[in-house]
């Protein structure tokens, strides 16, 4: 990356970190939250069937991914820095894996007798 | 490199080191913020894996016009905060006073909107473990009771953050206010920046994931009283 590559390399202590973004920018990325919302709730009152969250949730990983690449500034940011923003979510993949891992496959136990499988929250109901 | 009018703390070579330092350090404390929230999302994923239809019928009873309007809300409050930093950056004291003063507006209207909710979940009846009573489908109620129970704690956890934002900001105002700030140092702007847009970030998903689950269904079908 240039940015990183300049700033590694100089020692003005003027320097700022990341170039000044244009407020045009900003209100882009404003606007495209603002549609996003809207969006959001539209897609929302229609029956996509099994579709609705997966719809919601690509439209909310849109707008987050906007707001941290411009709002957070890890566009402008260097790879130091994207190390730990893209390692924090790696985990958060982690988390969601492992445990769907467990309950996808627990599911499958539902006409076994309810001794293999113990969880309570899969008992209920 | 440094001087006794420094804003270069003596243990970093250069103002570039002290501020990737900081921006570090922040997202270090945003990850540990990531997978708190990520815990509770991941207790929302398996209870609504389980009680789908339970939580899409009490997901309707939720008002899915205030949510979005505090959606909207903290959306313009995030825009006024990364104008705020670029105004700090620029040495714009005033535009940075005003663009502040415009992020605690919003953050503090967000606030409102959700203690009206809030009153209006109480006077429903829908807290577990004050005075949650399901009206609907009795075969649902565990269900429901989970889904409250998980909106409470989620709405709940990041209002806290919100407030303490809100807290932070004033310090941030203060400091802004005494001139503080310069082209040269604005860290503690940015990081507060960076706090502001995660939980920002964090309310994009609580949206439409506790409001917005039952907005397909027919009017009438939901537990309402």
């Amino acid at each position: 990356m240039a940015e990183a590559k300049e700033h590694a390399g100089t020692h003005h202590a003027t320097d700022h970190t990341h170039p000044t973004v244009s407020p045009v920018t900003y209100l882009v990325v404003l606007a495209a939250l603002i549609i996003g919302t809207v969006v959001t709730v539209w897609t929302a009152s229609m029956d996509l069937g099994a579709l609705n969250t997966p719809v919601a949730l690509a439209i909310a990983i849109g707008k987050a991914t906007l707001i941290i690449l411009y709002f957070m500034h890890v566009r402008y940011s260097t790879w130091l820095t994207r190390t730990v923003v893209i390692g924090s979510f790696f985990f958060l993949i982690v988390l969601f894996g492992l445990t769907f891992s467990d309950y996808l496959t627990r599911e499958k136990t539902h006409g076994i007798p309810a001794i293999y499988s113990p969880d309570p929250i899969l008992q209920q109901q | 490199m440094s001087n006794a009018h420094s804003h270069v703390a003596h243990h970093f070579y250069t103002i570039e080191q002290q501020k990737e330092s900081a921006t570090i350090g922040m997202w270090l404390f945003l990850a540990t913020e990531i997978l708190l929230f990520g815990a509770l999302f991941t207790a929302y994923a398996v209870y609504r894996y389980k009680f789908s239809e339970a939580f899409m019928v009490a997901s309707s009873r939720m008002d899915w016009k205030m949510g979005a309007l505090n959606t909207l809300f903290l959306i313009i409050s995030s825009g006024t905060m990364v104008f705020a930093v670029s105004s700090a950056e620029k040495g714009r004291r005033g535009g940075l006073l005003g663009y502040l003063a415009a992020t605690g507006f919003f953050g503090t209207l967000f606030l409102v909107v959700k203690y009206f909710e809030y009153k209006h979940h109480y006077l429903d009846h829908d807290i577990p473990g004050l005075n949650f009573q399901w009206t609907g489908a009795p075969e649902l109620a565990n269900g429901a009771k989970m889904f409250f129970f998980l909106y409470f704690f989620m709405t709940g956890l990041h209002a806290l953050h919100m407030a303490v934002g809100l807290g932070l900001l004033i310090w941030i105002f203060i400091t802004a206010y005494q001139g503080k700030y310069s082209p040269e140092y604005y860290n503690p702007v940015e990081m507060f920046g960076l706090y502001w847009h995660f939980v920002d970030l964090v309310w994009i998903f609580l949206f439409p994931l506790l409001y917005l689950l039952g907005a397909h269904l027919p009017p009438g079908s939901s537990g309402h009283h």
